[in-house]
């Protein structure tokens, strides 16, 4: 291949080896970052995002590259999958790892993972990123949906296989609330670029002498909807400590209120048992 | 921290670690410590809104009316269905 028709790589000026170095420590062992290389590490994947690869004359940004190669590829049929699954959250890891031993190839095959040049890996790594919270979101979410119905919860929730659908809003609405599933790296990647538009978010969280948590964290207004009364106020370094009180949050004007996914649930089936609901 | 970083390594380093990462993270949910994900999180809000002003609304004979809520800035207002903002106006429709 000549010279001229290898790809050239422009990442973005703002990315400094300190966003590298947060890549890859979090490539390495994710349990190793600190909050500020947490940061980092999302501050440096939205540089990647503004990245191109210039490929004869024509630029595609990143994001184009991996909307074309991995997602239009594997998400669909990755998703099919995942919903026929018995236990999505426990084997949808598996099955996300051997969606994710599949972008090397594609990307060698398009001559965008090249040997001989590093800034090729940053796309690499770029894609895996995506791909790996993209499909451990939508596992989560699945999981969810199920416990949800099991729980004789009322609720609406999008089509994930439809990918219209996987762009609304909100991924589900309980009494008239709007809520999102995600997990916490993709939820907070995502709400890098977009301020806290929903009333409720459903997340997994972990904390030193803990094991992970289901945690429901709300808006005020979304608390009172559900019937919530007396919180405790929390701490960023105590939250799940204090659980399973409903910890009150507040930073500047910003108040959220944590509890966990079992309580969030009790209080919606009692509110959706007062009006009538399957649970009466 | 790493010793080398990511394009710093040779082909096959690069491709031992992201192999690695993939099949540890086989076994793990990827979570995030709470203490990180809640500052981040509310480093994100601080960033982005200023103020926050929630808006109730009813369907009235299948229209929405949305209530002005009180201490809203001058050049924001309220009104059936649309919320104005300075010169930009959002008219909220309903689907059935």
């Amino acid at each position: 291949m000549s010279n001229e028709l290898q790809p050239h790589f422009l990442i973005a000026s703002g990315f400094s080896k300190e966003h590298e170095r947060a890549l890859t420590l979090y490539l390495q062992d994710d349990r190793k970052l600190s909050t500020e290389q947490w940061r980092l590490l999302y501050e440096g994947i939205n540089y990647l995002d503004q990245s191109e690869v210039e490929i004869t004359g024509e630029r595609f940004a990143f994001r184009q590259l991996y909307n074309r190669h991995i997602d239009q590829a594997f998400a669909d049929e990755y998703l099919e999958q995942l919903i026929g699954l018995i236990e999505p959250d426990a084997h949808g890891t598996t099955l996300t790892a051997q969606y994710a031993r599949k972008i090397a190839p594609t990307l060698e095959q398009q001559q965008l993972l090249l040997r001989n040049n590093p800034q090729s890996y940053l796309l690499f790594a770029y894609c895996v990123y995506w791909w790996q919270s993209f499909a451990r979101g939508y596992a989560f979410e699945v999981e969810i949906k199920r416990d949800l119905e099991a729980s004789k919860i009322i609720f609406a929730m999008h089509d994930v296989r439809s990918r219209a659908e996987r762009y609304s809003q909100a991924d589900l609405i309980v009494l008239d609330l709007l809520g999102d599933i995600k997990t916490s790296p993709y939820f907070l990647q995502e709400s890098s670029n977009s301020p806290l538009a929903n009333d409720f978010y459903i997340t997994r969280l972990y904390e030193k002498g803990y094991t992970r948590t289901l945690v429901v964290f709300q808006k005020p207004s979304a608390w009172q909807k559900i019937g919530g009364r007396a919180t405790v106020a929390g701490k960023l370094e105590n939250v799940l400590a204090l659980l399973p009180q409903p910890v009150k949050l507040e930073q500047a004007e910003n108040v959220l209120i944590v509890v966990e996914y079992v309580t969030w649930k009790s209080l919606v089936q009692r509110v959706q048992h007062k009006r009538g609901g399957p649970n009466a | 921290m790493p010793e080398k970083l990511l394009t710093e390594m040779n082909y096959d380093e690069m491709s031992s670690l992201i192999d690695n990462f993939i099949d540890r993270s086989a076994q793990q949910s990827g979570e995030m410590p709470a203490n990180s994900f809640f500052a981040l999180l509310f480093a994100n809000l601080a960033q982005r809104i200023k103020q926050t002003f929630e808006v109730e609304g009813r369907v009235v004979n299948g229209q929405l009316v949305l209530v002005q809520p009180s201490g809203l800035p001058a050049d924001f207002y309220v009104q059936n269905n649309q919320i104005v903002i300075g010169e930009q106006r959002i008219v909220v429709k309903l689907r059935a």
